[in-house]
């Protein structure tokens, strides 16, 4: 075959890879093959007779939802029988009809046990649902089939008649004894009304409605804030140099540390004001006032406008400095003191509504104390006042848990806000200094400050670390990254010529990139094995909370250990790059965005529901914090793409006329994502709902519960009526969001 | 002045898309930038103001090495350069005003533009310069409302509220029918006739360049390929600009 010496190999090649391509199939075939042993998938079960009946009977209920009920007046008509013919004297007695006419016959009308007895009945209720019953002279009665249809539930011809047979059941000892034969009928009286399981339903949907629109109401801002940072497009091109990046997280620190030590008391103490604790309640609503509009007039005093006067940095005075200071100063202290005092002004409003709305409310309810689930029957004023009063109380009960939970983080406020100020001071003057250092001057405060930022770095991510086993490979993965970042730096500045990345040999990238490797993983391993991470990932222990004395400083020596691992990798990476190389602080930030959104996007709200269930109890609160976590990290990413899909021209334009970064997102980038971002929010509150319907399954509050309660109590029909009612909600939200986002795109 | 040398723009994927230029352009100059489509103009041109990292050489404006400050400093440098761009490049759901103020950006704090908020003065500013461009009565439309040419002149205008001293134009009036294109290029002419700008204009058309530049800069693969007077340009410069196959085709 192989004459020709050219096709020869060439077709073994090409037999070769037809031969793998059979193997791969033949592979996957009993690979997916397998999945159907996995899944147990077993076509004997569902023919079974009594799983057949049951799943029958199940879908008959739920499709049969108990949606109306009507009251129901039952009357009876009876015929005697005696046990064993002969075997007494007593008379056995006429059937008496009924005064409405009904009468019931049998015959014959005495026998034994096993007996076939025809039942006829007449001129009773047309149409009436009917059950014949064997009632015996003492002990309980027993429903009786109709031997002919061989069902209990029998309903009578528009005539009002019926006429059947019916077996004599096995009574022991009442040979002898008459027994009755008992025609029981019900039929309807009164108006059709909404069951109460409707009217249960329909206050949960409307709870579980509620619950997915306060998730999405909470996620839209969160999210619509990490969109932008988890958006390649507008992260990418920001840059720091490390020297303003150490400066930014150092002082940060100090300042979060300062506020949130110094500052909330300030913050607290605002609020007590706000609630007219402090000077009562005529100060508490004016100085807040007072001291915003004061601190506007100052802040614009302070901030002409415009300001044309540098060509660039360097013209920056002392002066500048100066005002940069006290603007925020100026600027920390009264948005802490304004959130602080409209906190507390929430609150005492909260207090007010609450009076307010009792007030409004009809002096009866007030007396019968009713709860809102309760339903009254109610004039139409009466029913206006009490949705008033309910109204009026919910706006107050909103003020007062924004107010509290304002309160209850005034630390973190506080922290993180003069953590911002002091960051941007601190690096807005070291700027231009920084800048001019001499060479040598650069790597020593390159080491110095990222020493220092290393160690805070560290010691927080083994704060962390000391939470729960998995966090604890926080830190060496950190020390990895930085470790292999120091290798593969040291080769590219020391060994390989200075070249733009795009000229540089292959080679040269290969070696930086398996140098990172192994200071990696050797990184990796010597910062585990220092803290003992294997044990706690074993165990489940987590480290042990002993203390050292830093500088007079009690701190968890884990800590301490971590934040010297950070202090000496840091101070080494920052010697090695100097205060003036770039650091891509946006792509760093988009990374680590993207993969919190997606981690969080990655675990199912019924998971995070039952830990929060946990926390804040069985109710639709459990529900909303899992919908809202779980819709912060969905909407982020559903955000986030939209900006990345934004047309880049016009951020262009507007980055050409020197706008910064802030003023490029809101001229350029804000006014093209609001129709998607409504789209979205949206769709994102159509699949909350969905959400919701289920999370009560977990203890997620809503309509959930009621159902999985109806299903295990077996209540198919009243179940039905909670899956009639997801059903026809979802399919609305599904028409009107898709309405909506086809009217915005 | 502005000094290119030794200009290089190497992209992230290898591609080599400014090779070794350099020329000189003193204040008040029209230049056209000319090159067959994928010569590097728009490289150039977003060199220029920074919008592209350039990778190696030097661009020197009034005698401040651009390439060698620092995104805030640039920031700063930006504000006196206006740019305008083939797709007119307007926020097209603001309205024609805010579009026009936006230019304004660079010399405002930033804490009064989160606010939406401009001087007075500026939105005199603004007002004027659209009358300067002919489409005063559509201050306060949607910038989607206007025709091509009159967004143009939007962009304009938002570029004349920097107050610059450069003006950079990649291809302004590629996507405008001739007669529009006549009117926007007159434009430009006055800005630099009666504004004293300089112009870096980028051009399709040999045409439009021999009507109104000063001189004519072209690229080719990269390269500067051709720097001179429009006059200069005869059929054979013209086949090695733009290729043996090419033909001059006018845009009157
Ligand atoms: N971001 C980029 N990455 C890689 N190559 C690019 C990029 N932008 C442009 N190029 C390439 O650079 C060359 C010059 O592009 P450009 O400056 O837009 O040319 P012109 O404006 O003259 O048409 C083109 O070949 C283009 O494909
Ligand atoms: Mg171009």
């Amino acid at each position: 075959m192989n004459n020709n010496p050219q096709t020869g190999p060439k077709t073994t090649r090409h037999a070769l890879i037809r031969f793998l391509i059979v193997v791969a199939a033949v592979i996957g075939f009993v690979f997916y093959s397998y999945g159907w042993t996995v899944t147990e998938v077993d076509l004997d079960k569902p023919q079974e007779a009594q799983r057949q009946e049951n799943v029958g009977n199940a879908l008959r209920e739920l499709l049969s939802p108990r949606i109306f009920t009507q009251e129901r007046d039952v009357i009876e008509i009876t015929a005697s029988f005696l046990m064993t013919c002969g075997s007494s004297d007593v008379e056995i007695p006429d059937s008496v009809a009924h005064e409405s006419g009904g009468i019931v016959t049998i015959s014959p009308t005495c026998g034994e046990e096993g007996d076939v007895v025809d039942v006829t009945v007449s001129n009773f209720a047309a149409l009436a649902d009917t059950r014949i019953r064997w009632i015996p002279p003492e002990g309980q009665s027993r429903p009786r089939e109709d031997l002919i249809t061989e069902r209990e539930e029998i309903v009578l011809d528009s005539t009002g008649s019926f006429s059947g047979q019916i077996e004599v059941p096995r009574i022991r000892g009442s040979e002898g004894q008459l027994h009755q034969v008992a025609i029981r009928s019900a039929f309807p009286s009164g108006p059709v009304e909404l069951s109460d399981i409707t009217q249960l339903t329909i206050l949960r949907m409307v709870e579980t409605i509620f619950m997915a629109l306060l998730a999405t109401s909470i996620a839209i801002p969160i999210a619509s804030l990490i969109s932008f940072f988890a958006a390649r497009n507008l992260m990418r091109p920001i840059r720091l140099t490390v020297g303003k990046l150490f400066m930014a997280v150092l002082f940060f620190a100090i300042g979060a540390v300062a506020g949130a030590s110094l500052l909330s008391g300030f913050g607290q103490f605002a609020a007590r004001v706000g609630q007219g604790e402090e000077y009562g309640i005529v100060v508490g609503i004016i100085a807040p006032i007072v001291v915003v509009v004061l601190a506007i007039v100052g802040l614009r005093y302070l901030n002409p406008p415009t300001d044309k006067s540098k060509a660039t940095l360097a013209d920056t005075t002392a002066a500048d400095h100066l005002r940069g200071m006290i603007n925020a100063v100026l600027l920390t202290l009264l948005i802490v003191f304004a959130v602080g005092a409209l906190a507390g002004f929430f609150v005492w409003l909260a207090a007010q509504l609450q009076v307010i709305g009792e007030s409004v409310r009809p002096e009866f309810l007030k007396e019968l104390g009713i709860t809102r689930e309760e339903i009254y029957p109610l004039n139409p004023f009466e029913w206006t006042q009490n949705a008033t009063a309910d109204g009026i109380k919910a706006i107050g009960t909103l003020l007062d848990i924004i107010g509290t939970l304002i309160t209850l983080i005034m630390p973190i406020i506080a922290g993180v806000v003069t953590g911002i100020s002091l960051s941007n001071v601190a690096s807005q003057v070291a700027t231009v200094p920084l800048r001019t250092l001499p060479k040598t001057l650069q790597h020593i405060m390159g080491s110095i400050l990222g020493a220092l930022v290393g160690a805070i770095l560290f010691a927080v991510l083994a704060y962390l670390g000391m939470s729960a086993a998995l966090f604890g490979l926080l830190v060496p993965i950190a020390a990895a990254i930085i470790a292999g970042n120091i290798l593969s730096i040291i080769y590219t500045q020391m060994v390989t010529p200075p070249n733009p990345p795009p000229n540089r040999p292959r080679a040269h990238v290969m070696i930086a990139s398996g140098l990172f490797w192994i200071g990696a993983v050797i990184a990796f391993v010597l910062a585990f094995n220092t803290l003992n991470v294997g044990r706690a990932l074993v165990d489940g222990t987590l480290p042990p909370t002993t203390t050292s004395s830093i500088l007079g400083v009690e701190l968890f020596t884990y800590m301490v250990t971590s934040a010297g691992v950070g202090f000496v990798l840091c101070g080494i990476a920052g010697a090695l790059v100097g205060t003036n190389s770039n650091f891509a602080l946006g792509s760093t930030l988009y990374n680590l965005s993207r993969t919190a959104l997606n981690t969080i996007r990655s675990i199912e709200p019924l998971i995070m529901g039952l830990v929060f269930v946990v926390w804040v109890g069985i109710g639709p609160f459990a529900g909303v914090l899992a919908l809202t976590l779980h819709s912060i990290a969905a909407l982020g990413k559903l955000y986030s793409e939209q900006v990345e899909n934004i047309d880049p021209g016009p951020v262009e334009a507007i980055q050409s006329t020197g706008a910064g970064w802030l003023q490029t997102v809101v001229f350029a980038v804000i006014p093209q994502i609001i129709p998607p971002y409504i789209a979205f929010t949206m769709y994102r509150w159509d699949i909350n709902v969905r959400m919701s319907t289920i999370i009560g399954f977990v203890g997620g509050g809503g309509i959930g519960l009621l159902l999985q309660q109806q299903i295990n109590l077996l209540r198919y029909r009243d179940a039905g009526v909670a899956v009639l009612a997801i059903a026809i909600v979802v399919s609305f939200l599904d028409y009107t969001s898709a309405y909506i986002r086809e009217r915005l795109t | 002045m502005l000094e290119i040398k030794n200009l290089t723009k190497i992209y992230d994927n290898g591609f080599k898309a400014l090779d070794n230029v350099s020329f000189t352009i003193p204040d008040g100059q029209f230049v056209a930038l000319i090159g067959l489509s994928g010569s590097g103009k728009s490289t150039l041109l977003r060199c220029i103001n920074r919008l592209i990292e350039p990778t190696e050489g030097q661009i020197i404006w009034n005698g401040l090495d651009l390439t060698a400050i620092s995104d805030e400093d640039m920031r700063l440098v930006r504000r006196r350069m206006g740019m305008i761009f083939q797709q007119f490049n307007l926020v097209k759901r603001s309205k024609v005003i805010t579009n026009v103020l936006a230019g304004r950006l660079g010399y405002m704090s930033p804490m009064y533009s989160l606010l939406n908020y401009f001087p007075a003065e500026d939105k005199q500013d603004a007002l004027a310069n659209l009358q300067r461009v002919g489409i005063g009565e559509q201050a306060y439309k949607r910038a989607s409302e206007l025709s091509g040419g009159q967004q143009q002149r939007v962009a304009i205008a938002r570029a004349l509220m920097q107050n610059p001293e450069l003006m950079l134009a990649d291809e302004p009036v590629a996507s405008l029918d001739p007669a529009t294109s006549h009117g926007v290029m007159k434009y430009l002419e006055d800005l630099n006739k009666e504004d004293g700008l300089s112009i870096i204009c980028s051009l399709h058309f040999l045409s439009l360049a021999r009507a109104y530049s000063d001189r004519v800069i072209a690229l080719k693969d990269g390269k500067l390929e051709f720097d001179g007077p429009p006059e200069l340009i005869d059929n054979v410069r013209f086949k090695e600009i733009y290729g043996e196959d090419a033909v001059e085709v006018g845009i009157n």
